[in-house]
Parts: structure tokens; C-alpha cells; sequence
């Protein structure tokens, strides 16, 4: 009799010891993109970078589709794609969910990777830089434009070249997926494979090997899909060679080299000592430097005038009645704080070690890109207007929180509890707030039927700072104010490149 | 009867911070036999591993965490007893601003049956139990975050006892458990996986008349998890500790059915958890409904 029991309760045991193999996925699934639409006139989008792209980049015309060696290519493809293994498949159905998307996943996998804040006294490695939300607004904008701009020269080619999907030349072509009928000259996978692999390595110099095992991958697995050819695939690379090498120019010149400030020259140049009764002070221990107080003077995106008429106005004075008003707002939720108010904190807080606010913004376009199966450039588009925008509002606001210098409300009143890490710099505006109202500003212009959505989820972030004690709600509003202003600065500039 | 005040000891470990499930004993309660007791204790640490890497972190100081348990174990049948716990815990830090943490924390059920006895008369008696045990968390208590009372995580756990009574009072108890978690949804808005573990404790003690003591160790190993960093969700962590202790226990002179006890709790090593100490302190009551 005892040993029924022994027999139930051990066999218990065993289905525990197999219930315990379930597994989460590593990275997200996607659909096979098909787009809605090839976005043909993308060939008269203004790239970003003014330059001439067209005497740079020198590819061979596709050849015929006739010649020996186009044939050659041709069965190459039917030989990989009737030998292709479960592996290769799977891989190529991962990549092909969107060029543009899984890089995207990548930059940001890596973002949160280097989003850890080097010890106290620790000198700076530019090889192993701290992609902090301001590094990570920058790195996310240089990727986007340089996949833009790589996108719409690819697509000059490919209407120029007009050569037809290699299905369309080789019926034993085994494909593993319909396409659109996208020309495939040059690959437009190859082309996002390398451009975004070179800005990133410029970026995340440790990566460099990794990032060239992804871009090989990704572009070899064109052909175990049988939808590009060699020649498809090197013109892109061609490609992608060179707009990255213009980008990664531009970076190497906009001043962000110049945005930390070992020495504490901030305080000279912003007067501090004059700007205000009680100054912005780190209360962390052990004291670290504020995070990138000459993050102002990199180069905007747009025009620098525009940007800095969004500057706002002063914060309320310390020990005003308004200011004080704000303050025990703040205390008053930090001593009564709902559950709901802490999960709020919590979901928008993107602190140390995760891929950053503007991180955030990027996998909230990509859904709205996923879902409405956008190609290739127009995805590249958005997400270079967004990220264009985020990093501008990023400069705004910490040239606000420079120039203003305002203590976090701890500072203030210590028995102000949190619910998120204290950012170590100082308050006024929100930097979630800004990068957040540009961000949802932007992707309103784009998916008008997600306005109210994307509204409540900006102010839903920038409240989130208030509800984790960190920042005052007048905080909030300014930063949204100042983000919502470069957001359309963004859409203004880019309107008239016929994008809706 | 000598078994009694023994069987009580367990509650001192019930609810031993978060990430340890409650341990058994050998001891069987009769049927219609009600054992209640309500434990209290404090536990701090100001170094905790990361990974197997001793850290401590001026921006939280030294964390104490308090807890109060209540405890009742129940005999469905001589031969199978129903054990019910449920700790309210606060958490807090000495240092930084981190808001401190205060909720009831997870319900544990178990069952557990006596599979084997023997009495061998001259060396004492041998007995095999094994306890199922489900726990659920009863409130919305805060799971991800540098302070907070515990995962979030459902449970369900399995044990296995070996029990050997000397004739002069003494006993050694042994066991091995199987914790297995499910996974919790963090505030973040993403499942994650929380690791189940493997628990193993062993456990020697006495008692002269109405006075007990014993000293365990207890050994926990989680399976693959996190280690604590920068924006890795707490509760995906991988627990581990190697803690010994101590319990005392005594009836009262002039109370009937009631006792009292004392213990400590020491982190001799571990992984993605505090090296806390412990000291505990609670009142044993004990009802019969069937007589």
C-alpha cells in the first residue's frame, strides 16, 4: 500500500524534473517581411547626407541575364538551394524578417550590452565605450542614416539595373519564400548586412569579428534562400562599404569625442556658481562625474537654430512656492506609491544594462513596422527620422540640464524614496521625456492610426520619472514640450521628400 | 510526548528571506493534532555575491530584513500531515534612497506523508517521508528590484526525508529536494525564467526532558540562471547558499501546550544572494480537536 504512494509521488518528481525544460526564445519571432508595397519612388528620397554618393560608389552594370558568367551564378543558386539543410533554412527565415530589423535588434542587443557604467575612477576605453542613453541616441541615429542612405542609393541601383529575382531566370531554384518583385540587383540584405556591421564595429570596436560573423551569415543566407546571387550580394557590400565609410566620417567629426568632461569644465562654462542658489551635486557613493555634460555641443541633425528654440524656460526657483508644490507632489507619491505607479517606474525605467529609452522607442517601431510590412527603405526611413529626432532631443535636454543644473528632488528632500536608479546628472528636463515625446512624435506622423497610442505611452514614460522619485512632474512637462517641438522639426524636413 | 516540541523546530526556518522553500521534518503529527506557532526574525547583510563574487554596495548599506511568520501543521492521518506557512516580510536598506519593501509574501502548502517506519527497537526507528509543496505569492509584492521580499514566482517543490531516532532522544534527519519555479512576468513587461533548484539539508539534535536543540546545514543549488548585473532581472537569478545554524526550543514552566524558541542562521557561502545571519524567535502552541 505504502508503496503506491512512493510510486505516485516519485513519478510527480520526474514530470517536475521534465517540466523544468522549457525554454524562452533568445530572439524575437518575426514574420517573413513580403512588403506591401516596393516603395519604387524611394530612388527620389533625399538621403541624409549631402554628398555625392554616385561618384563614390562604383558597382559594375548587372549583367545580362544571358552571359556565362550570370549563369553560372544562376546554378550555383539551384545547387545551394536543393542541398540546403534545416540550419541554413532556419537562418535564412530569421534574416529575412527584415534586414533592417534585425540589425536594429542587434545595435540595441549590443547597446544594452555596453550599458554599464564604468567604476568610479576607471579611465575611459574608447574600445569599450559606456552606451549610456545620449551614446545610445547617437549610435542608434548613425546606424539608421546610414542604412537610409545606403537603402535609397541601393534602390537607384536596383531600378537602374532592373534585374529580376534569379527565380525568375532559374525555375530549379528551390526558394524558400516568395519575395516581391524587387529588383535584385544589388541585394538590399547585403547592403544592410554591411553597412550596419561597419558602423556598429566603428562603434563597438570589440565586436568587429562578431559583427562580421552576423553580416557573412546574413548575407550567405540570401542564397540558401535562393532569392540573391553572388553578383546580388557583392554590389551590395560594394554599397554598404562606402556609405558607411561617409558615416562613419561624419561621426568621427561631430564632436561627440568632446562630450565628457574629466576635468569639470562644465561648471566655467555654464556659470554654475551664478545659475543657481543650490546646484545639481552627485549623491551616489562613491562620487562619480556627471554623465556627458558637453553632450550640447555635438552636432544636431537638424537645424542647431531650430533645435535650440525648443530650449525651456527657467525651472521654478528652489524654495519658490511653486517649486515647493512640485516637490511634495513628488514625496507625496514616493510615500504612497501604487502598485501600478511602481510597475509604471519600472516598465519605462531602460536603465544600466538594458538598451537604453531610445532603445525602447526603436523596438516600439519596429512593431509598428513589423505589422504593417513596410520594405526595406521605408522601414530604414522611419527609423532614421525617429532616431534622428530622439538624438536631437537628447542634446536639448542635457543642454537644459546643464544650463539649468537642477538637484534631483532626493537631493532636496532625502527622505524622497525611489523606485528607479537616480540618474547621475542633474534634472531639469527629463531626458525620458524628450527622447520620448520626439520618438512618439515621429512615429504618430508615420502610423496616424497610432497617434493616441503612441501619446499615452510618451507621457505614460515621462510620468514614469515622477512616479520612481526622480524627477519633478514640471521636469516632465518641459522635457515633453521641448521633445514634441524636435519631432516635428523632424516631420517638417521630412516632408517634403514625398513620405507619408 | 517528545516529539512534539521537536516537530515545532521547523518553523525556524520557514521563511528564511526568499529563494529557499520550507524545510521538513521526519516527525508526523497524530490525527486531529493542531500545531501552530509564530516565528519572528531578522536577518541583515551588507555583502552579498554576485555570482560567486563577494560585493557590497554603499548605495544600499546593510539590508535587514524582517519577517513573521505563521506556521500550522495539521494531522489529516497519522500517517499524513498538511503544513501551511505564510511569512509577511519588510525589507530595507541602510543606505541610498531605495524605496523599502513590506507585503505578505508566498503561501506554501504541503503535504506530507510517512511512506516507511521501522522501529528497531534497540537503535532507535527509521522512517522515510516525502512532502509535496505548492507556494503562490499573495500579494503584488515588488519582484524586480535591488530591495524587494522575493520572485514573484509560483511553486512547486518535492522532498524527500530519511529519518533515524536514537532511543536516548537523539535523531539525524536527511533530505533532497526539487524546487521547480515558474516563470514570472516582470514589470518590465517579459517573462522570465526563474531557475528551479536543489535543496539538501541535513540535521542533528536531542532532547532532554523538555528542552531541545539541534544544528543543520542546508544546501541549495539552483540550475542555470543569472548572475545580479546591470538591467538583469532579479528574479532570473541563480540562488545557491551553503548556511548552517542552530535551534533551541522549551515548553513553559506554567503554560500548557505552550513553548518557545530560538535560533541562528549564518551564510557560510553563496551565489546571487545576501551572506546574511539570522536570528529568530517564536511561540509554539499546540491543539488537539479529536480529543
Amino acid at each position: 500500500m505504502k508503496n503506491i504512494y512512493l510510486y505516485i509521488i516519485s513519478g510527480i518528481f520526474i514530470l517536475l524534473m521534465l517540466a523544468c525544460k522549457e525554454d524562452l526564445p533568445e530572439m524575437e519571432k518575426l514574420p517573413i517581411l513580403n512588403p506591401v508595397s516596393t516603395d519604387a519612388e524611394a530612388v527620389n528620397w533625399q538621403t541624409v547626407l549631402d554628398l555625392d554618393y554616385h561618384n563614390l560608389i562604383s558597382i559594375d552594370p548587372a549583367a545580362e541575364a544571358n552571359t556565362p558568367a550570370y549563369q553560372n551564378e544562376l546554378s550555383e543558386l539551384v545547387t545551394i538551394t536543393n542541398a540546403r539543410t534545416a540550419e541554413q533554412a532556419r537562418k535564412a527565415e530569421y534574416w529575412s524578417a527584415g534586414a533592417v530589423l534585425r540589425w536594429n535588434e542587434i545595435a540595441q542587443e549590443l547597446v544594452s550590452k555596453y550599458n554599464v557604467a564604468p567604476r568610479v575612477g576607471q579611465a575611459t576605453d574608447p574600445q569599450k565605450p559606456f552606451a549610456h542613453p545620449p551614446f545610445a541616441a547617437r549610435a542608434y541615429a548613425l546606424l539608421s542614416v546610414a542604412q537610409q542612405d545606403a537603402l535609397i542609393n541601393t534602390w537607384i541601383y536596383k531600378y537602374e539595373f532592373n534585374r529580376q529575382a534569379p527565380a525568375s531566370y532559374a525555375q530549379d531554384i528551390d526558394l524558400l519564400f516568395e519575395i516581391s518583385d524587387l529588383p535584385s540587383y544589388p541585394s538590399e540584405h547585403a547592403v544592410v548586412a554591411k553597412v550596419s556591421q561597419e558602423v556598429l564595429s566603428y562603434l563597438f570596436p570589440l565586436e568587429k569579428e562578431y559583427l562580421e560573423e552576423l553580416a557573412e551569415e546574413h548575407i550567405e543566407s540570401r542564397k540558401w534562400a535562393g532569392v540573391n546571387t553572388q553578383s546580388d550580394n557583392l554590389a551590395g557590400i560594394k554599397v554598404g562599404e562606402v556609405i558607411a565609410g561617409q558615416v562613419i566620417n561624419y561621426a568621427k567629426s561631430d564632436r561627440m569625442s568632446e562630450a565628457n568632461d574629466p576635468e569639470d569644465r562644465h561648471l566655467i562654462y555654464f556659470d554654475i556658481a551664478n545659475q543657481i542658489s543650490v546646484p545639481w551635486k552627485c549623491i551616489e557613493t562613491p562620487l562619480r562625474k556627471p554623465m556627458v555634460p558637453f553632450y550640447s555641443i555635438v552636432k544636431t541633425w537638424h537645424d542647431s537654430t531650430e533645435v535650440y528654440n525648443t530650449t525651456p524656460p527657467p525651472p521654478p526657483a528652489i524654495g519658490s512656492n511653486e517649486f515647493n508644490e512640485d516637490i511634495k507632489f513628488v514625496r507625496n507619491i514616493c510615500d504612497n506609491r501604487t502598485r501600478e505607479q511602481w510597475r509604471i517606474a519600472d516598465f519605462w525605467a531602460d536603465g544600466g544594462g538594458t538598451s537604453t529609452p531610445p532603445g525602447h522607442w526603436n523596438r516600439i517601431a519596429k512593431g509598428l513596422i513589423s505589422n504593417e510590412s513596410l520594405s526595406e527603405v521605408r522601414a530604414a526611413r522611419i527609423f532614421s527620422v525617429m532616431n534622428r529626432a530622439m538624438m536631437d532631443a537628447g542634446i536639448l535636454s542635457w543642454w537644459s540640464k546643464y544650463k539649468y543644473y537642477l538637484p534631483r528632488p532626493s537631493q532636496i528632500d532625502e527622505k524622497i524614496t525611489i523606485a528607479t536608479g537616480i540618474p547621475n546628472f542633474p534634472s531639469y528636463v527629463s531626458g525620458h521625456s524628450t527622447f520620448s515625446a520626439s520618438a512618439g512624435t515621429v512615429l504618430s506622423h508615420f502610423f496616424p492610426g497610432e497617434r493616441e497610442n503612441l501619446k499615452q505611452m510618451y507621457e505614460e514614460a515621462g510620468i514614469s520619472r515622477v512616479y520612481g522619485g526622480i524627477h519633478y512632474n514640471f521636469d516632465n512637462l518641459a522635457g515633453r514640450e521641448a521633445g514634441i517641438e524636435i519631432g516635428e522639426i523632424a516631420i517638417k524636413e521630412a516632408l517634403p521628400n514625398n513620405l507619408n | 510526548m517528545k516529539k512534539t516540541f521537536i516537530l515545532m523546530m521547523l518553523s525556524l526556518y520557514a521563511s528564511y528571506n526568499y529563494a529557499q522553500g520550507l524545510i521538513l521534518d521526519g516527525f508526523m503529527q497524530k490525527k486531529g493534532d493542531i500545531i501552530s506557532a509564530l516565528s519572528f526574525s531578522t536577518e541583515n547583510y551588507d555583502t552579498y555575491y554576485v555570482g560567486e563574487v563577494k560585493t557590497q554596495n554603499p548605495n544600499l548599506g546593510t539590508i535587514t530584513t524582517n519577517s513573521t511568520s505563521l506556521y500550522v501543521v495539521g494531522g489529516i492521518t497519522d500517517y499524513l500531515n498538511v503544513v501551511v506557512n505564510l511569512p509577511y516580510i519588510s525589507s530595507k536598506p541602510s543606505a541610498g534612497f531605495w524605496s523599502p519593501q513590506s507585503d505578505f509574501q508566498d503561501l506554501s502548502i504541503f503535504l506530507k506523508g510517512r511512506l516507511f517506519n521501522h522501529n528497531f527497537e534497540s537503535v532507535g526507528q527509521f522512517s522515510l517521508s516525502a512532502g509535496l509543496g505548492y507556494s503562490t505569492p499573495i500579494s503584488q509584492y515588488i519582484a524586480d528590484a535591488p530591495i524587494s521580499i522575493g520572485h514573484q514566482a509560483k511553486r512547486t517543490e518535492f522532498r524527500l526525508l530519511v529519518q533515524h531516532q536514537l532511543p536516548m532522544g537523539l535523531f539525524i534527519m536527511a533530505q533532497g529536494g526539487y524546487l521547480h519555479n515558474y516563470n514570472v512576468t516582470i514589470d518590465r513587461g517579459y517573462e522570465v525564467l526563474v531557475p528551479d533548484a536543489f535543496d539538501f539539508t541535513a540535521r542533528i539534535g536531542g532532547n532532554i526532558k523538555s528542552f531541545y536543540a539541534d544544528a543543520w546545514l542546508s544546501n541549495q543549488i539552483a540550475k542555470k540562471g543569472t548572475n545580479i548585473g546591470p538591467g538583469v532581472p532579479f528574479p532570473g537569478n541563480a540562488i545557491s547558499f551553503l548556511r548552517t545554524g542552530f535551534n533551541l526550543y522549551s515548553t513553559l514552566p506554567f503554560v500548557k501546550n505552550l513553548g518557545v524558541s530560538a535560533g541562528m542562521g549564518f551564510t557560510l557561502s553563496g551565489e546571487n544572494i545576501g551572506k546574511a545571519t539570522r536570528i529568530s524567535g517564536g511561540l509554539v502552541y499546540k491543539l488537539s480537536v479529536l480529543k
